[in-house]
């Protein structure tokens, strides 16, 4: 018993000359230093190949859009092609139409990987007028100080492609309200009169595919202290067959954008010199010897309420003002592109300035703006890459 | 414990631990420029990413920060279309 007592209390010499072994030290630090390296090195060689990964990606993506390029420009001849990215990388792409959709996919193949990407052929480009803040018809005066961005270039308004009656596409963006023009204008209209947002979308517009929505009648979007706050998933344009009354700020959500285009169909575009909304007699008939039509004339945009001026409204949308371009704001301020065919009208004394920033204009050589027509030739829309969905179970042979 | 000793044993362990040390410098220093070049990548990475999202951000002719990239050089031309990214000729140093 003793002996072993003895034995316990006695320290164990020959662990602990282990332990002190220089030998062994060393080679636990180096053990040590070994891990480290390693697990770098490994992790440096999986960057490495994420972003061989990457990089291939790339390169593939530059060849889809050359692929892209040639194959609309062949008119659909140019299907399949190599590219040469150099150190024998050469990406071979193939173009096929996505089916049931209006779509192609480019496959482009790259050091045994595939890349896809999808992309629309396009008529044309958006006419270029629509890269400019603000465009004036060749006849369109503008009052001296109500520009403040100096010069506007003058051009023909881009040509409307006339869409198709659409009640139900009407519906999702617009609401018809008998009571709007009469609440804001004493003798109200003669056209129909809906309001802006309050279809059954509410501020969620319903786009259609096309992208067009024609409102027979006039356009408002009420007066009221917040903004008019609009959601959109794609472009938009509202072709109003009519006048449209902006009575306060537009802001637009959701990565689509809108165009508010009037026309002058049955009707006359005059000067609201009076601001009360009708035509009367010494007030310019603009293109017209003499008025005749709807009393609250065709085509006009308001920019603020005529008789709740003092305010500044900032408007989220282009602008294309087939009549005249009234200001009824002490400052109107119009992120999209604004193309007015005839110029522009004060309305009160305290009624300012129209400011064309330019904030959000579109792109115009890789899209089409919904309505008007293409310019150019046809081209491929920007491409989208497409992600490859992973099997939930691969396949495996039946038994 | 061998027949040669334990001192022949330190000595051989020594050795052993003395090339581990060398590789793991090698590998260390090989990681290194592999990192580097990792950095390297992924900035031109993204500033080719930039540049295809946005063609048109920036002055036509070679894109001398992606020298290197590839075996070939990529180019900015203007064409009708706008301003596109191309393969052209070959790059500085290129590799694939």
């Amino acid at each position: 018993m003793t002996a072993i007592r003895e034995r316990m209390l006695r320290p164990n010499t020959g662990l602990m000359q282990f332990w002190r072994s220089p030998i062994v030290l060393c080679s636990l630090a180096t053990g040590a230093v070994a891990a480290v390296v390693l697990g770098r090195a490994v992790t440096a060689m999986h960057d490495a190949s994420t972003l061989r990964r990457e990089v291939h990606q790339l390169a593939a993506q530059v060849a889809a859009e050359e692929s892209a390029l040639a194959f609309v420009q062949s008119d659909g001849q140019a299907v399949r092609r190599a590219v040469n990215a150099g150190n024998g990388l050469i990406v071979e792409t193939s173009v096929v139409p996505v089916p049931q959709s209006s779509r192609y996919r480019v496959r482009a193949e790259a050091a045994e990987m595939q890349f896809d990407f999808v992309f629309q052929r396009l008529g044309g480009g958006t006419p270029l007028a629509f890269g400019r803040a603000l465009t004036l018809g060749p006849d369109a005066a503008v009052p001296v100080d109500w520009l403040h961005d100096g010069e506007a270039e003058r051009e023909d308004l881009p040509s409307l492609v006339a869409p198709r009656q659409q009640h139900d596409a009407a519906d999702g963006i617009a609401a018809e309200d008998a009571g709007i023009a009469l609440l804001r204008l004493p003798a109200g209209t003669d056209r129909l009169d809906f309001v802006l947002g309050s279809g059954k979308g509410g501020a969620y517009l319903r786009v259609p595919d096309s992208g067009v929505v024609r409102i027979d009648g006039n356009l408002w979007v009420d007066s009221g202290g917040a903004p008019l706050e609009l959601h959109l998933v794609r472009d938009l344009t509202i072709v109003v067959q009519g006048n449209a009354y902006l009575g306060r700020a537009l802001r637009v959500r959701g990565g689509g954008s809108l165009t508010i285009a009037t026309c002058d169909a049955g009707g006359v575009a005059f000067s609201d010199l009076d601001g009360n909304g009708r035509w009367g007699s010494g007030e310019p008939c603009n293109g017209a010897a003499r008025f005749e039509g709807p009393v609250e004339g065709a085509g006009n945009v308001y920019l603020g309420m005529p008789r709740e001026v003092g305010v500044v409204l900032e408007f989220d949308a282009g602008i294309v003002c087939g009549g005249v371009l009234h200001v009824a704001a002490r400052q109107a301020l119009v992120h999209g592109p604004v193309l007015v065919n005839k110029a522009g009208v004060r309305i009160g004394v305290d009624c300012g300035n129209l400011v064309c920033t330019g904030g959000r204009l579109p792109s115009l050589r890789r899209s089409t703006l919904p309505g008007f027509a293409a310019v150019g030739s046809p081209r491929p829309s920007p491409l989208v890459p497409v992600r490859r969905e992973q099997p939930l179970y691969s396949a495996a042979p039946a038994r | 414990m061998t027949s040669s000793g334990p001192g022949s044993e330190r000595a051989m362990l020594s050795v052993l631990l003395l090339l581990t040390a060398l590789g793991c410098a090698v590998i260390a220093a090989g990681t290194e420029s592999l990192v580097r070049k990792n950095e390297q990548r992924r900035v031109q990475a993204k500033r080719l990413a930039d540049c295809v999202a946005r063609p048109d951000a920036g002055a036509e002719g070679p894109i001398e920060e992606l020298d290197g990239m590839f075996g070939r050089a990529l180019l900015r031309v203007n064409t009708e279309l706008g301003p596109s990214i191309v393969f052209e000729g070959r790059a500085k140093g290129g590799r694939s």
